[in-house]
């Protein structure tokens, strides 16, 4: 099924969002029913850090864009949750909860932490450095463009913590 | 199977080196590929694996201590698509209504071998069958996993120590002089003492029996010169083994680092192009130069500093124990707590530069944005805001820096007090007893020598404390510079490891003369072992023959000349030329008939003359001039006011993109090769230059087999063949009007496209 956009995103424009449903389902992940149809879709946030639960662009599955979704509040409860398990995998990153190690070697730094996710041993370059965005919160990307975040430089425990204060 | 990686994959990315071997037993053989599947469908990582066979696809899920497993027939499967997620990747496989028959996530570091995965079920799904591919699944799954962390890592995960050995053995041929480096340092040393002994030795031995008159003025003035003598000729001796270990080492080093640079640079010429497209050009460049340079530091000058340091610390300690035991030790006891914290200050202080660093980073980064895009601040008027933002950083690198200068100036001082507190504590323990030895030498006791500290000893110590802070300080910045110098070695040791992809055989054929004739026959290539970038592939073209390549980017016209340029070897069927295999011919001598035309000609520094004469530089000057004219470069060259000796700049930036494609093809010229290969060598120039390249051309190719790459059309139109490729396969193969006469036809497709793309362009 092919579908199409149905607005444009223009500043000031409201997008009539009565017409367009979400819904999401283990088997076929997140569909959009747009114009009476219903079909596979994906989302991709436009600033998936800065702003990672605003302005969703809506794909179908050959990437054409159907709609872009300012804000979530826009949608009605069953969509909007539909779209929030589809944003965990789309924005999905390992969120770091303790740093146990960080060792530099000849040209990489080494990081073992533990993740919401699991425990993780990953790279980076020595030259690649974290990111601070704002209120604390730190992007680090490894050598296989995996993401790792730390919603809170404060919270963050374990040993390597005084290091990590170094790169930043 | 490559133990290497295996132990590389379980050690470094913490996952399994391979499938495991209850899942080998459960899918039993004819394994094609598999991966390592490490995300849940909540993102919890997770081990579950995917596995390829001929008919199928498996998952098999991780449950407590079983596994699930699910099996797919690759016939019922219509698409398998990965979609890109921020950290992680998803698969879908579907079937032909559609519906999800199995979805993966996996994080990106899986990336590699899954998409080889993809690959192989995309294939599949077109042939009705997995096709079989060249390496073992163990191979291709832990080659790909480490990829990106052997691309950017010069460490194959070995200690400093090994990197230090394998440096030691650059020394070999210069055994004779590390030996007379060491004995002059070793002497240096032992030396060093004497002037404090002396001192002792005078206190004691001229001095104090002179005035309880043991000896007169004249023997004492005797023994006085003869110290004096000792102490000059032992000053001399100092500076002689000084100058000698100076010498020798700065001298051998120097050969140790030309000798890396030598090797790593020959090594460099041998590799293949993949190796340096990917590393940048400053890194390699460094390895050669700043690198080898402070190898050059430590094989001079480190590894004596360290070892005469370690040397005098150990001889200091064991003269003060032998001069008096009780002030030797509690003078030497101490040593390793100074040792210690100045450790602990080399880590801290290693955290301070590491922010500094960081911060010096974010500085240069304001330069590196804005200097090259100056034209944009200027044009949108940001200038103050940029201002703003420099000094902004320049002050927090002010703050690292003025940490880091508080944290080093309070440090020392109090190391140099408590150094001093033990110099104290010498003359608060020595005095009394040096006190107590003249009381009972006074007395005149029989034993007074063995009473308390003679003046000459306490003397002595006093002197030798202040020999204890050098060592102590050297040793203190050891692990820094040992550092420093084994990620040198590392980086040029990862360069010397690399071993080259083509290599000539032992009874290689030399060719003196070549017709030009070659074939491809079945000739399969692939630069990852599983995606082959040409299929297939079979043509014949003859000698003198001028071959046009056409197709889309990325369809393998590039990697065909690059086969014909024995860049790589083919990885099934084979190439000949003249009837003989590429393999087998020597490739330097293969390479004399061959000559290249760049779209983006690469000119060296130096003047137009040392440019076309690159390609012989024993052409007479006659010679150049008419490869100039056949070139269409004789004119502008001549309206240059130094002529042919006109330097042309670094990569020739001082002409014209026209002007240096012309003195390339004057240097393909002087070359007169049998192979041509002209690869977009009209495509970066406006008309009127391709005019004159082309004129250019068409009197290049005359007489020679050639390889022309083109997007416009019209430069290849008159080839006598034109052979288009599409997705690494042969398609069609004719002439332009040949070709053109199929309205169906690809090529057809393509002059039309440019046709009215040039109608648009007006």
């Amino acid at each position: 099924m092919t579908l199409s956009m149905t607005e444009k995103p223009t500043k000031g424009s409201k997008t009539n969002f009565k017409d367009i449903l979400f819904k999401w389902s283990e088997a076929q992940g997140l569909e959009v029913k747009v114009k009476g149809q219903w079909g596979r879709a994906r989302v991709r946030p436009c600033f998936p850090h800065l702003s990672p639960m605003e302005y969703l662009s809506i794909v179908d599955i050959e990437s054409k864009e159907l709609v872009l979704v300012e804000r979530m509040s826009d949608l009605d409860k069953c969509s909007s949750e539909a779209l929030n398990r589809a944003l965990e995998e789309s924005k999905f990153m390992f969120k770091i909860i303790e740093i146990l190690e960080i060792k530099d070697s000849f040209d990489l730094r080494t990081w073992r932490v533990k993740t919401t996710s699991g425990p993780r041993q990953f790279f980076t370059k020595l030259s690649d450095w974290p990111v601070v965005l704002s209120d604390n919160v730190i992007y680090i990307r490894d050598l296989y463009e995996d993401q790792y975040v730390i919603d809170d430089l404060n919270k963050v425990i374990g040993d390597g913590v005084k290091m990590l204060k170094a790169l930043i | 199977m490559n133990l290497n990686n295996e132990s590389k994959v379980s050690e470094r990315l913490k996952q399994s080196d391979r499938l495991p071997e209850s899942l080998r037993l459960m899918v039993g053989q004819g394994i094609i590929a598999y991966s390592m599947v490490d995300l849940s469908s909540r993102f919890n990582l997770v081990e579950s694996w995917v596995v390829l066979t001929k008919n199928t696809i498996e998952y098999f899920l991780q449950f407590e201590s079983t596994w699930e497993r699910k099996t797919i027939n690759i016939s019922h499967v219509c698409s398998a698509k990965e979609i890109e997620n921020l950290s992680n990747k998803r698969l879908e496989i579907s079937d032909k209504s559609g519906e999800l028959l199995l979805t993966l996530r996996y994080s990106l570091r899986q990336q590699r071998p899954m998409s080889l995965v993809v690959f192989l079920i995309n294939e599949g799904i077109k042939l009705g069958f997995i096709g079989q591919v060249n390496k073992s699944p163990d191979c291709i799954y832990q080659e790909e996993l480490l990829k990106p962390l052997a691309e950017s890592a010069a460490s194959e995960n070995k200690s400093s120590k090994d990197v230090i050995w394998r440096l030691l053995t650059y020394l070999k041929p210069y055994r004779g002089q590390v030996a007379l480096g060491g004995l002059g340092a070793a002497c240096m040393t032992v030396l060093s003492l004497v002037p404090g002994l002396l001192t002792g030795y005078l206190i004691d031995d001229v001095i104090k029996p002179f005035q309880s008159g043991v000896i007169t003025h004249k023997e004492g003035l005797y023994i006085f010169t003869l110290c004096i003598a000792a102490l000059f000729g032992t000053h001399i001796l100092r500076e002689f083994f000084a100058w000698v270990r100076l010498k020798t080492m700065s001298i051998m080093g120097e050969f140790v680092a030309r000798d890396l640079r030598d090797e790593v640079y020959e090594h460099m010429h041998g590799l293949s192009l993949s190796f340096f497209d990917k590393r940048q050009t400053g890194s390699l460049i460094s390895r050669v130069s700043s690198d080898t340079d402070r190898i050059w530091d430590f094989v001079a000058f480190g590894i004596v500093e360290v070892s005469t340091s370690i040397l005098l610390l150990f001889t200091l300690s064991g003269v003060l124990i032998y001069l008096d035991a009780p002030l030797g030790l509690m003078v030497s006891a101490p040593v390793p707590v100074l040792l210690w914290l100045i450790y602990r200050h080399g880590q801290k202080m290693q955290l301070l530069f590491l922010r500094a660093w960081r911060k010096w980073s974010d500085l240069t980064d304001c330069l590196s944005d804005t200097i090259p895009g100056i034209k944009v601040v200027k044009a949108f008027n940001k200038g103050q805001e940029e201002v703003s933002k420099f000094n902004q950083r320049n002050a927090v690198l002010l703050d690292e820096f003025n940490s880091i200068h508080k944290a080093w100036t309070s440090f020392w001082p109090v190391l140099m007090l408590l150094i001093r507190g033990l110099v104290v504590a010498v003359w608060f323990f020595g005095v009394p007893r040096v006190l107590e030895h003249v009381a009972a030498f006074n007395e005149g006791a029989q034993n007074a020598a063995s009473i308390g500290l003679t003046p000459g000893v306490f003397i002595s110590f006093v002197v030798f404390m202040t020999m204890f802070v050098q060592p102590i300080e050297v040793i203190g910045q050891m692990a820094r510079m040992i550092n420093r110098a084994t990620s040198s070695a590392h980086r040029v040791f990862e360069v010397l490891d690399r071993s080259a992809e083509v290599v000539d055989t032992k009874k290689a054929i030399e060719l003196k003369t070549l017709k030009g004739e070659i074939e491809f026959k079945n000739v399969t290539f692939t630069y990852d072992g599983v995606r082959p970038v040409l299929k297939n592939l079979s043509f014949k073209i003859n000698p003198g023959e001028v071959i046009g390549l056409v197709g889309p980017s990325g369809s393998g016209k590039t990697t065909i000349t690059n086969l014909i340029s024995r860049f790589y070897d083919v990885t099934s069927g084979e190439i000949t030329v003249d009837g003989y295999n590429l393999k087998e011919l020597d490739t330097a001598s293969f390479k004399s008939h061959l000559g290249v035309v760049l779209q983006d000609p690469f000119l060296f520094h130096g003047n137009i003359l040392e440019n076309i004469r690159y390609a012989k530089p024993d052409a007479d000057l006659l010679d150049v001039i008419a490869a100039a004219k056949v070139a269409n470069a004789h004119e502008f060259i001549m309206k240059l006011t130094n002529g042919y000796e006109t330097i042309v700049g670094e990569r020739g930036q001082s002409l014209s993109g026209g002007e240096r494609q012309r003195v390339s093809i004057a240097r393909a010229v002087l070359r007169n090769p049998k192979i041509l290969i002209l690869d977009e060598a009209t495509s970066s120039v406006d008309t009127e230059t391709e005019k004159k390249i082309q004129e250019a051309l068409d009197r290049l190719v005359k007489g020679r087999t050639v390889f022309a790459i083109a997007h416009r059309l019209s430069t290849i139109a008159s080839a006598d063949r034109i052979l288009v490729i599409k997705d690494g396969e042969l398609v069609e193969s004719g002439t332009h009007q040949e070709l053109i006469d199929n309205p169906k036809g690809t090529y057809t497709k393509f002059v039309t496209l440019q046709t009215n793309l040039n109608k648009i362009g007006g």
